[in-house]
Formats: structure tokens, C-alpha cells, sequence
């Protein structure tokens, strides 16, 4: 018991911590996804920007004004990048939007290159959720406590509003079949700008909980965590939130089991190596749908 | 007796619950026209599909020329939820039970007559080739909705499908060492584009061409292809009666001068009265008849089942 | 019946001499280069667009004309790069890049064991030139173990466990087991390099060539029958497997090639530049050439290099500000850049060339007339 509580307990309240970070990225990929078939490349980087705005934010507000106006920003970004560099393309071939959101991911690097003269910044440690706390013997963040119940909370009110609303299920009959639902007077894009104001919103959310775990912002940090959500999202079936969110805990749970065993350089090539095998066994994911074309 | 070219054996085609086609057996000789009829959604191009590779029956064979292709029969999940005919032989773990008292040759008997329901009761080996591979046996299909390669030239269209036969490995291909028989090959399809009277035309793109001529380009892809046996998926859909009866003969040019079998799904009746050698009737999946135009066209389960909707259209 | 003819060997014997030209016009690029101080960032550019060139047709020779959307390109490069770096090291500088590994495990370098055999003058270029077939060998192999699980995948499933495979080539690359011979983390360096702008025109030229022939013939026509309509190629008898892997192999070879070039254009190398990154500034070249045109990648991987490193730079310089504003500063250029190339992906989608080449714009009146006879 001792040894469990010193040594596989940070460890699993690490990777669950992780988990519910990747998890919050994750649901941004799969809704996107669900609904226009699109690989968000930009997503990563939009979680990035969220970082900055808030490093930005606090040095000319409190945090209780910070943390509402991060997340403004950043849902005004997700919305703004959807609106002018995927809607254009709404008929044109999957490929070219998938291109148009690595040129969106290239600015957006780039830009925060420009703001920021490609220095790492110390991330403003925000009052509560940053506090150590003592688990079970354990010194830990209370960040990483949170992480995980914060998660679950989200993506229930979540479920609620995708089962529930009428937007919900408008961004279900458009998922099931985009073309039809508008076909039916669904306002395609009324619900595309939603989905994406739902994505970087809880990409925002993800955002103050990674970097008050991890505490430096750079511009291209955001890559690393936004290809991961994205593996979680297909680990449990693109398309799927409640995929998304097991993949992103089964993700972040193993990554930091695979640290702790004292393999951290395999930490990422695990993930990756996660996705072929899934991809080549179960293409479709934990939850995912099969598609077929027709001849 | 003549020459048998294609065998389709108690093949079913069951997606998921819904079985698209139900125990067919069709056979087609060498030389002939044989036309798959029946109304929307009777199962006719999955029936193609299955021969040519692109699904893989649930259960049954398909021969070419004598030699099976494709073969297979309910496994893991569908044993479970087969739907089809006899599903005493394939849901569950199917095995010839001895009766109590029964002898050897009883039972060699009894195996005998099973047989004789489905020659694949008691074959476990399973056949599935991709479509490529059927093709280069020598068959060669058209599509119900025209796939041609979109950004090709007319001539390409048919060059392309000739790389099939082509001997060549993708080094000497690309250091020009093939260069007598990339040659010969263009030869041969600006032979075939004049004979499709496609040859004024073999620069534009495919897609560009009027829909009549974008259909006889399918047909003259497939004969690049050096098929024996050719199927064609609806080739007089969307023509007006006067390019049906110029099709109807143009089938039956091209059968004599490529010494083609063909098989064809067609709903212009008048065509497939024309030129079909004998037809065999789909209805929700079972063949329910077959025979000469004439026997068919008299045949009352028809009638009702196809004719009769074909009069109120 | 200029279609119906089979002019390829006219475009063997064209390409080599646009080759011969170019290399004749890389040697006079380079006089003029080293004559001002202010133009010796033009000998770095072109030599760096020279080496994308390759990088960038390779690429589209999957995405563009086998209509693989593959990201795995950086991951290739990557096995170029450190194959070329780690075989080509003159064995007395080892001890010094290997510090830590006792001089690694490779003992020898293939330029000089050429110069010892076949003399100093042309010894050691054999040996480079033949590193070079080397590092596209092992790449391609690489690209053959990775195209048996990924190539059934579509679209953009293909797209990402391509990246995700990139992405782990780097971890092991960097493993500390292999060490001795990768150097693990650290970099590579003061290994044998192309002194001069036209071997690399050279090399990148013939492997162009080489893309170019496979791209007209039949094996380059079924693959854009591949990319055009997966099915109807199938049933027309081309063997989906079997073509997508060769064009993978293929494509790969040529990026591990691409890669050991860059080795030798950047002077050392370091797994970690080998990011994602990298294979979307190749993909973004591409897409600005067009999607399926050789000419127009080869034209906006120089006109890529040329912007992002040369005539943009004057943004970056806060010196160039006028009046009150300040907008000009470190980083700017690459804003400015990035917003042309969404511009170009947004409004421009075909690109520069479309599927075109470079010889189909002057042949394009001919065609028109000839159309509008027919009609």
C-alpha cells in the first residue's frame, strides 16, 4: 500500500490530469470531424493562443477578468479562422480544407512567433487551481485533482446540450448527413460556427489547466497536445464524444505510466504507435461509425 | 454442349439484416448475351459486384471458364444472423450428424444430396480476389453511373487500361525499355477508339464528351482490357430510343469482332429483347425466371413482378 | 496525333539537356553570388530551393498524382539525413562528433574509402553520390515496412498515421540505445558536403527526370487513374496494393534522397528539426505549384525559399519602419508569408500551374484552336 501510494499514485493522478487535458482538445477534434470531415490541424494551435491570451491578459487584469476574457478570445478565433478560411471551401475537395487548416496552422504559429519574439513565457500561475494540495500523502497541484472532475462535468452538460437542444440536434442530423440536413433547413452554417465556438472553448478551458500544469508557453507547444487530442479522438472513434473523452484518458494514463517505468523519450512514439494500431485493427475507433462507398 | 463461360453457384449477398441477393445461380456460355433484368433494387448490380470482385458474397461461387474465382460461405458473425436460403446449413456449427442405426453408405448418400443443395456446404476454403485480379483473367465491366478517370484524355482512358497487360516491370517502363510494346498498345487503342468512332475526339477530356459517347468510352476502356467475358451495367441508361437501338447494335458488332461473351443489366426492355440470347429475372433478391425473350416476355411471374410495374411508369 | 505518339524518348534526351543548362547556369549564379557580399544569401537560397525542388515533387508524385494524402515526408528526410550524415563523417573527425560514444560505431566514411580507390579528384564525389543512392535505399525500405499497415487507410486516416509514423521515426532516432551510431540527441556534423550550387542542380535534376519519366508512363498513368477514380482503376485491372506501395517506395526513395541533400545544405543535422513542420512547408509548396504539376512545384519551392528567406526578409527589419508605425519587426516576414499562402489556398486553389506543366502553357493555343475546329 505504501509503495502504491508513492509510487503509482502521482503517476495515475498525473496521467488521469493529462488525460482530461487531452480529452477537452479531443472533443474540439471529434465534433469538428463529426460533422465536416475535417482533420482541424489548426486546433493545437488555436489551445496555443488561448495559453498566450492569458499570459497577455493578466498582466492588465485580475484573473477573474482574465480567465472570462481568454476564453472570449478564443472562441472569437475558433469562430473567425472557421468563417474565413474553411467556409470559402465548404464544396470544394476534404483535401483542400485539410490544407487550408495547416496553412491556418502555419499563421497562427507563425503569428505568435511575431507577438511574441518565439520566447517560451512563463505561464501566470492562477490563484486556487495552481495551490499544492495533499492527497493520500501525496504533494500534488490541486490542478490535477480538478482536471479530471471539471471534464466530466463539461462533457455531461455537453451531452446534455447535444441531446437535449435544438442546436444539439441540428449538429447530430448534420453529422449523420450534412447534406440532407440542410436539404431539411438545418442552417448548415449556424451549426458549423457552433461546433466550433464549443471546440475552442474547451480548448481554452484545456488551456488553463495544461499550462498551469506545465507553466511555459511557446508558440509551437501547443503541436504536441493538439496531435495527441487528435490521436485520443480517433483512438476512440472519430466522431464520438464520449470516444474522444476514454481515448483521451486511456492516452494520458499510459503516456505516464510509460514515463514513470523510466521510458519518457517513448512517451510520444507510444501514442503514435497507439494510432497505426488502432487504425490498421479497428479504423473506425472504440465508438466510431463505418462508412462504405458505393459503387 | 458449348463452352461454359461464367457459373454463379447459390451465391447470397447479405448486408448486415438485409439480403440484396438470395441464392442465385445463373449460367452463361461462351458466345452468348445474357441479359439480368428485374425492377430498382433487385439485386442486379450487386450480383455484378460479386462476380467482379468488389464485394465478397456472404455465400456461394462464382467459376470463369471452369475454374472457381470466388468462393465463400457464412462466417464468424453472419453464421449467426444468415438470412438467406437454407440457413440450416450454415447458422450455428453445421456438421452431418449419423443418424442412429444409419450406415456408412446411408450417410455418403445423405452427404451426397447435401451437396446437391449447395455444393459449398462442405468447403471451408474461401476465394476472394480483388477485382484486378478478375480482370486480368479476362473480364471487363462498365458502371451503372460512368466512372471514367476525369482528368484523362479520351485516349488515355483506354491506354490506361491496357497497363494491365503490360509485361513491363516500373523500371524499364520508366528508363523507356518498353518502348515496342507502350507502341503497340497505342496502336491497339487508336484501333479500338476507330472502331467506337471515338477517334476524333481521343485528345479531349473524357469528361468533356457528350453522355452517349462518354458511355461507349466505358465500353471501349473495357475492351482494352482484353476481356472474354464483358458486363455491362445499365449501358442504355439516360439514352434516347434512337441511341438504344444504335447501342443494341453496336453490342452486337463488338461480341462478333472481339469474340465477346457478354452479360448485361439493362431496363430497356426493347434492347434486351433484341439482343439477348436468354435472360434471367431478379425480384427482391431470387431469380424468379429464366429463359429465351420469348419465354420470358409470356411468363406471368414476371409480369406481375416487372412488367406490370414497368406499365404504370 | 501529337497525343497518340510516344515522344518520351525526345523527353529523356530534352531533360538531360535542360540539365546540362542548368547546372552551366548555376555555375554562372554562383560567379555572381560570391562577387557582392549582399547577394550571398542568393547562393544559400537557391541551393536550399534546389534541394525543396526534389522534396516537393516527391511529395506530389504521392499526394498530387497518386492522390495519397500522405504527411509522412519530414519522417523520410529525416532517414536521409542522418543516414548520409553518419556515413559520410571523415573517419578522423568521428572521435570529435561522436564525444560521448567513444567515435560511434561506423568507423569508416564512404567518400574517403572512394578516394583511396579511385583518387582525390573524383573518389570522394562517387562516394557521395553513391551515400545519396544509399540514403533513398534505406528510406524507401522504411517507406515499404510503413506502407503495409497504413496504405489501406483513406484520405486523411492515411494522413495522420503517416505524421504519426514521421513523428516516431524521430523518437527512436534520438533513442539513447542507437547513440553510437545516431548520436542520439546530439547533432551531426563536419561531414563531406557538395561545395559548390551545381551538383546539387545536378542530382536533383536526374531525380526529377527519373519522376518525370515514371509519371508519363504506364505506371505513372495508373496511378492518376488511381487518384482519379480508386474504383474504376481497380476493375480495370490495376492492383491497388501494389501500385499505391510502389508509388510510396517510390516517393519515399526520393524523399530520403531530398534528405540527404538538406544534411549537406545544412552542415549538421539534429533529429528535432525534423518536425511536422517540415512536411507542411513541403505540402504548402505543392499546393502553390498546383496539385499535380512537377513544373509548378519546382517554381514554388523557389519562389517558397526565395520569400520566406530572402526578399521578404527587409519585413524583419525594424530599421524599415516607416512614420510611427512599428510593425515591422523580427517575425513579421513569416506572418506576411503565411497570409499569402492562405490567400493562394483559399482563392488560388489550383495553384500556380494546376495540373499543368510547364511546356502545356505554349501548347495550350494549338489545343484551344483544335477544340473549337471540332465543335
Amino acid at each position: 500500500m505504501q509503495t502504491f501510494t508513492q509510487t503509482m499514485l502521482p503517476t495515475l493522478l498525473a496521467g488521469i490530469s493529462a488525460g482530461g487535458q487531452y480529452a477537452l482538445i479531443a472533443l474540439g477534434y471529434t465534433m469538428v470531424y463529426g460533422i465536416l470531415r475535417l482533420i482541424n490541424f489548426a486546433h493545437g494551435d488555436i489551445f496555443t493562443v488561448a495559453g498566450f491570451v492569458m499570459f497577455y491578459a493578466i498582466t492588465v487584469m485580475p484573473v477573474y477578468l482574465a480567465i472570462p476574457f481568454t476564453i472570449f478570445v478564443t472562441v472569437l478565433l475558433g469562430f473567425t479562422v472557421e468563417r474565413l478560411a474553411y467556409k470559402p471551401l465548404r464544396s470544394a475537395p476534404r483535401m483542400s480544407v485539410m490544407i487550408s487548416a495547416i496553412g491556418v496552422s502555419y499563421l497562427l504559429q507563425n503569428l505568435m512567433w511575431y507577438i511574441t519574439g518565439g520566447q517560451p513565457q512563463q505561464y501566470p500561475v492562477i490563484p486556487w487551481i495552481s495551490d499544492k494540495v495533499v492527497i493520500l500523502g501525496q504533494e500534488t497541484k490541486r490542478v490535477t485533482v480538478i482536471t479530471p472532475i471539471l471534464t466530466v462535468v463539461l462533457i455531461l452538460i455537453l451531452l446534455l446540450l447535444i441531446k437535449r437542444t435544438k442546436i444539439g440536434l441540428a449538429m447530430r442530423a448534420a453529422s449523420r448527413d450534412f447534406e440532407t440536413a440542410r436539404l431539411m433547413g438545418v442552417k448548415i452554417n449556424g451549426v458549423i460556427s457552433m461546433t466550433f465556438v464549443i471546440g475552442s472553448f474547451l480548448a481554452a478551458v484545456g488551456s488553463f489547466l495544461f499550462f498551469s500544469n506545465y507553466s511555459t508557453v511557446s508558440p509551437t507547444v501547443g503541436t504536441m497536445p493538439g496531435l495527441k487530442a487528435f490521436v485520443a479522438a480517433v483512438f476512440g472513434g472519430i466522431g464520438s464524444i464520449p470516444g474522444a473523452v476514454v481515448g483521451g484518458f486511456i492516452i494520458g494514463i499510459c503516456e505516464n505510466i510509460i514515463r514513470a517505468l523510466g521510458y519518457s523519450t517513448f512517451s510520444d512514439a507510444f501514442t503514435f504507435a497507439l494510432l497505426i494500431l488502432v487504425l490498421c485493427l479497428k479504423p473506425t475507433g472504440l465508438f466510431g461509425e463505418k462508412l462504405e462507398e458505393k459503387v | 454442349m458449348s463452352e461454359n463461360m461464367l457459373k454463379i453457384e447459390n451465391v447470397t449477398m447479405q448486408f448486415g439484416g438485409v439480403v440484396a441477393v438470395d441464392n442465385l445461380n445463373l449460367e452463361i456460355n461462351k458466345g452468348e448475351i445474357v441479359a439480368l433484368i428485374g425492377p430498382n433494387g433487385a439485386g442486379k448490380t450487386t450480383a455484378f459486384n460479386v462476380v467482379t470482385g468488389v464485394y465478397q458474397p456472404t455465400n456461394g461461387r462464382v467459376s470463369f471458364l471452369g475454374k472457381t474465382i470466388v468462393r465463400n460461405h457464412p462466417q464468424g458473425k453472419m453464421k449467426k444472423i444468415y438470412k438467406g436460403e437454407h440457413p440450416e446449413l450454415y447458422t450455428g456449427k453445421y456438421k452431418l450428424e449419423r443418424l442412429p442405426g444409419e450406415g456408412d453408405e446411408a450417410l455418403a448418400k445423405r452427404r451426397e444430396a447435401e451437396k446437391e443443395r449447395d455444393p459449398n456446404v462442405f468447403t471451408s476454403h474461401v476465394l476472394a480476389p480483388t477485382p484486378d485480379k478478375i480482370t486480368k483473367l479476362g473480364m471487363a465491366r462498365t458502371f451503372q453511373n460512368i466512372r471514367l478517370w476525369k482528368s484523362q484524355t479520351v485516349f488515355d482512358n483506354v491506354l490506361i487500361a491496357k497497363h494491365c497487360r503490360t509485361t513491363s516491370n516500373v523500371f524499364s517502363a520508366t528508363f523507356r525499355m518498353n518502348r515496342k510494346e507502350e507502341a503497340a498498345q497505342r496502336e491497339e487503342v487508336a484501333r479500338l477508339l476507330e472502331i467506337v468512332e471515338l477517334d476524333d475526339v481521343k485528345d479531349e477530356l473524357a469528361t468533356s464528351l457528350p453522355y452517349g459517347k462518354q458511355r461507349r468510352l466505358e465500353i471501349a476502356r473495357a475492351l482494352a482490357a482484353e476481356p472474354k467475358l464483358l458486363l455491362l451495367d445499365e449501358p442504355a441508361a439516360g439514352m434516347n430510343p434512337q441511341e438504344t437501338d444504335e447501342l443494341t447494335a453496336f453490342i452486337g458488332q463488338i461480341r462478333d469482332q472481339f469474340d465477346l461473351t457478354v452479360f448485361l443489366i439493362e431496363h430497356h426492355m426493347d434492347l434486351v429483347m433484341d439482343i439477348s440470347d436468354r435472360i434471367y429475372v431478379l425480384d427482391f433478391g431470387k431469380l424468379i425466371a429464366q429463359g429465351t425473350p420469348a419465354e420470358i416476355q409470356n411468363n406471368q411471374r414476371v409480369i406481375d413482378a416487372y412488367l406490370g410495374v414497368a406499365d404504370d411508369a | 496525333m501529337m497525343k497518340t505518339k510516344n515522344n518520351s524518348a525526345k523527353t529523356l534526351l530534352m531533360g538531360l539537356v535542360v540539365i546540362a543548362v542548368l547546372a552551366v547556369l548555376s555555375v554562372g549564379a554562383e560567379a555572381i553570388a560570391n562577387s557582392a557580399s549582399s547577394l550571398s544569401i542568393m547562393l544559400a537560397v537557391l541551393k536550399k530551393a534546389t534541394v525543396y525542388a526534389l522534396l516537393a515533387v516527391s511529395m506530389n508524385l504521392l499526394n498530387g498524382f497518386t492522390g495519397l494524402f500522405s504527411l509522412g515526408q519530414a519522417g523520410f528526410m529525416l532517414v536521409g539525413a542522418y543516414t548520409y550524415a553518419i556515413l559520410t563523417i571523415p573517419a578522423a573527425k568521428r572521435a570529435g562528433v561522436y564525444q560521448y560514444y567513444d567515435g560511434g560505431v561506423v568507423k569508416f566514411s564512404i567518400p574517403e574509402v572512394f578516394s583511396g580507390v579511385l583518387g582525390e579528384s573524383i573518389g570522394p564525389v562517387v562516394g557521395m553520390v553513391l551515400t545519396l543512392v544509399i540514403c533513398g535505399l534505406l528510406a524507401a525500405f522504411f517507406g515499404w515496412l510503413i506502407g503495409l499497415p497504413v496504405l489501406r487507410l483513406k484520405s486523411d486516416y492515411l494522413a495522420i498515421a503517416t505524421l504519426g509514423f514521421a513523428e516516431i521515426m524521430r523518437t527512436f532516432i534520438q533513442f539513447e540505445g542507437f547513440a553510437p551510431l545516431t548520436n542520439g540527441s546530439n547533432t551531426l556534423r563536419q561531414y563531406t558536403t557538395f561545395k559548390h550550387l551545381y551538383p546539387y542542380v545536378i542530382v536533383v535534376g536526374i531525380c526529377i527526370l527519373i519522376l518525370v519519366l515514371l509519371i508519363n508512363s504506364t505506371y505513372g498513368r495508373a496511378f492518376k487513374a488511381i487518384r482519379d477514380d480508386e474504383i474504376a482503376a481497380e476493375a480495370m485491372g490495376i492492383n491497388l496494393a501494389k501500385h499505391k506501395m510502389m508509388s510510396f517506395v517510390i516517393s519515399s526513395f526520393f524523399a530520403g534522397v531530398g534528405g540527404g541533400l538538406m544534411a549537406m545544405y545544412m552542415s549538421s543535422v539534429q533529429a528535432k528539426g525534423f518536425t511536422s513542420a517540415m512536411t507542411y512547408e513541403i505540402l504548402l509548396m505543392v499546393v502553390i505549384g498546383g496539385i499535380g504539376s512537377i513544373s509548378g512545384s519546382i517554381i514554388a519551392s523557389f519562389l517558397f525559399i526565395g520569400c520566406s528567406e530572402w526578399w521578404l526578409r527587409f519585413l524583419d527589419d525594424p530599421a524599415n519602419n516607416i512614420g510611427g508605425l512599428s510593425l515591422l519587426a523580427p517575425g513579421f516576414r513569416m506572418v506576411v508569408f503565411s497570409v499569402f499562402i492562405m490567400i493562394v489556398v483559399l482563392f488560388f486553389r489550383r495553384g500556380l500551374m494546376g495540373d499543368k506543366e510547364f511546356p502545356d502553357l505554349f501548347r495550350r493555343g494549338k489545343r484551344q484552336k483544335k477544340g473549337a475546329a471540332g465543335k
